[in-house]
């Protein structure tokens, strides 16, 4: 109880913890209640209105086909948020499984497994995800599942890590000792273990996920075109960039930069809290 | 030395096999026909023999393993097989676009390093200062901004408001060839290279130079009365740069992935555009054959680090010829 405390206390003393989650939250509501929000819809085309700047009827101006730049940032981040959180998710089942069966098992298991991340990380990423990417049909489950399938390798590496040296411990032999059944030392002793470190490090990968996803969806190979997203829209705005039309560009950006910068801050902020050490 | 070359060397083999076993399979698991990829709408048409015909020539109707060791022995002696686009072989047309490729990098990782270093000494030097606490901000927030958002920003404020600066290409019409015009168009991809991936390099460096500030062998050179700056410049900042070099070695994978991104926005003629450009035309080969350089290029990088590491740091040095002492037995 009085760790728990501590742990809020240390969260509460962090000024930017606060601010990341508020502005999160803010982010959240601000998409989920997008139809109350704005009177267009993402998709509506106004061929009368088109590359129009901001102005009262359009608060962050037009795209090149008169659809609203307000409502698309705020349609786009229901699809945004939604592949960063879907992604970590993916990312945890992969890593935790890959990382749990390497590190619980050892030996050779364990060379080969982590051959294999090294491998991986021996890699660009962006890479990885396109050429993962074009094994898949065009689409929002494909997009998660990709950048889930390429940014488990840390989570796995980490779980593994962990497992090491959490087998050294009192409390695991005296399981052993036991006969405990290995999934239930491995489910009920080793993982709980671990969660503080995974959380941590899964938070930064929202960030990440949401940065990757806006980046495959500029280069036309993420979201399909008809959905709003922000990498999508950005990928429109450099179209008519050179025209001078920059709050096609400039809009959809803050929200990834305000979106990523707000997790950063609250990863950073629990890393802080949860830090041992201290 | 040379026993520590050969050991990392050994280290990158198993390395090397996932690589290409990857960038195999992915050439043989992805769907799509290459019949497609090299004659579009025309297939509809072709008949299913000549159909079968191609992908006999190409040799896809053999068990894997023996197309993987087939594919392996070529590509060791540099044949990567045809461009399914243009028939001109993969090894060529990459080896045309690595030095634009290398241009870039080099030029992106010195300007970041000149970058951090400034910052990163500063800071550190200047702990809980104005300078800072703005550095920590920044480097937060760079953290946070993609990097091709970064260049469409660049573009919009030097190319399209100052118009100052060349916002795509290698060279102007006309210019091939001219330094000058190659220097103007390398400068906004270069900056936005160094300065996306700026943050992380700073703060790492910033907490490396404050552990060593906290060593013993800095307060004894202080109490010898060694003047600060000779302490922080030789003694503190060469014991930092360690880390920070092998930092270096191991985010270079994602500094690759940088240059990629950068390389699209900016029309830059290099691997990047190119492994992209393959990957929308489907074109298997020649992406297989860009992930493949380029993880390779990455490990090359990577054995670098290590290496200039151990010439660095008389510790590695030390535990080479301890580990050797071992091996003689010698206690």
């Amino acid at each position: 109880m009085s760790s728990k405390n501590k742990f809020w206390q240390r969260m509460n003393k962090h000024g930017m913890a606060r601010l990341g989650l508020a502005i999160l939250l803010i982010l959240i509501a601000l998409s989920l209640l997008a139809p109350f929000l704005t009177p267009y819809e993402p998709t509506e085309v106004d061929l009368y209105a088109v590359d129009q700047g901001p102005s009262w009827t359009h608060p962050l101006g037009t795209d090149n086909l008169g659809r609203d730049v307000l409502s698309r940032c705020l349609y786009g981040g229901r699809v945004s948020l939604s592949v960063g959180f879907a992604a970590v998710g993916v990312s945890l089942v992969v890593g935790i499984l890959y990382g749990a069966s390497s590190g619980f098992v050892g030996g050779w298991l364990d060379r080969i497994l982590m051959g294999i991340v090294d491998g991986l990380l021996a890699l660009p990423n962006i890479l990885l995800v396109v050429a993962f990417y074009l094994f898949l049909e065009p689409g929002l489950a494909s997009v998660v599942l990709v950048i889930g399938g390429t940014s488990w390798m840390q989570v796995a590496r980490l779980v593994r890590t962990q497992f090491f040296s959490l087998k050294q411990q009192d409390f695991i032999q005296a399981a052993r000792v036991l006969a405990t059944p290995n999934l239930k030392i491995i489910i009920r002793h080793l993982l709980p273990n671990c969660f503080v470190s995974i959380m941590v490090i899964s938070i930064i990968n929202i960030g990440h996920a949401i940065i990757t996803e806006s980046t495959l969806s500029f280069l036309g190979l993420g979201i399909p075109q008809h959905e709003p997203s922000w990498g999508n829209m950005l990928m429109g705005g450099q179209m008519t960039l050179l025209n001078g039309s920059w709050w096609q560009t400039v809009f959809p950006g803050l929200f990834i930069v305000f979106t990523v910068l707000s997790i950063n801050f609250l990863g950073d902020a629990i890393r802080d809290a949860l830090d041992v050490r201290r | 030395m040379v026993k520590y070359a050969f050991s990392r060397l050994l280290a990158v083999i198993p390395i090397l096999f996932i690589l290409s076993v990857l960038a195999f399979s992915l050439m043989h698991m992805a769907h799509g026909d290459p019949a497609v990829a090299m004659y579009g709408g025309n297939t509809e048409k072709m008949r299913e023999s000549d159909r079968e015909r191609i992908r006999e020539n190409l040799g896809l109707n053999q068990p894997l393993p023996v197309q993987y060791f087939k594919w392996l022995s070529q590509a060791v002696q540099g044949n990567l097989g045809l461009s399914y686009l243009d028939g001109r072989p993969v090894t060529q047309i990459i080896r045309e676009r690595i030095p634009a490729t290398l241009l870039l990098s080099f030029t992106g990782v010195a300007l970041m390093v000149i970058l951090s270093l400034f910052f990163g000494v500063v800071s550190a030097v200047r702990q809980y200062s104005l300078f800072d606490h703005a550095t920590t901000v920044i480097s937060f927030l760079l953290f946070s901004i993609p990097s091709f958002w970064l260049a469409l920003v660049l573009i919009l404020l030097f190319s399209v408001q100052l118009g100052w600066l060349p916002s795509a290409g290698m060279y102007s019409l006309g210019k091939q060839g001219n330094w000058l015009d190659l220097l103007h168009h390398l400068i906004l991809p270069a900056l936005v290279l160094a300065v996306s991936h700026l943050g992380g390099y700073i703060r790492f460096l910033r907490s490396s130079m404050l552990e060593v500030l906290n060593q013993d062998y800095i307060k004894v050179a202080r109490a010898k009365g060694i003047p600060k700056k000779i302490i922080i410049y030789i003694h503190v900042l060469y014991n930092a740069l360690l880390p920070f070099v092998t930092y270096l070695g191991l985010s270079l994978p994602s500094f690759f992935a940088g240059t990629f991104v950068v390389e699209v926005v900016f029309s830059w003629p290099g691997m990047g555009q190119l492994a992209m450009d393959a990957a929308r035309d489907r074109n298997y080969s020649l992406l297989m054959g860009s992930i493949l350089f380029s993880g390779v290029l990455v490990v090359c990088y990577n054995l670098l680090a290590d290496l200039i590491c151990f010439l660095l740091d008389p510790r590695i040095r030390q535990r080479e010829i301890e580990g050797h002492w071992r091996d003689i037995g010698v206690q």
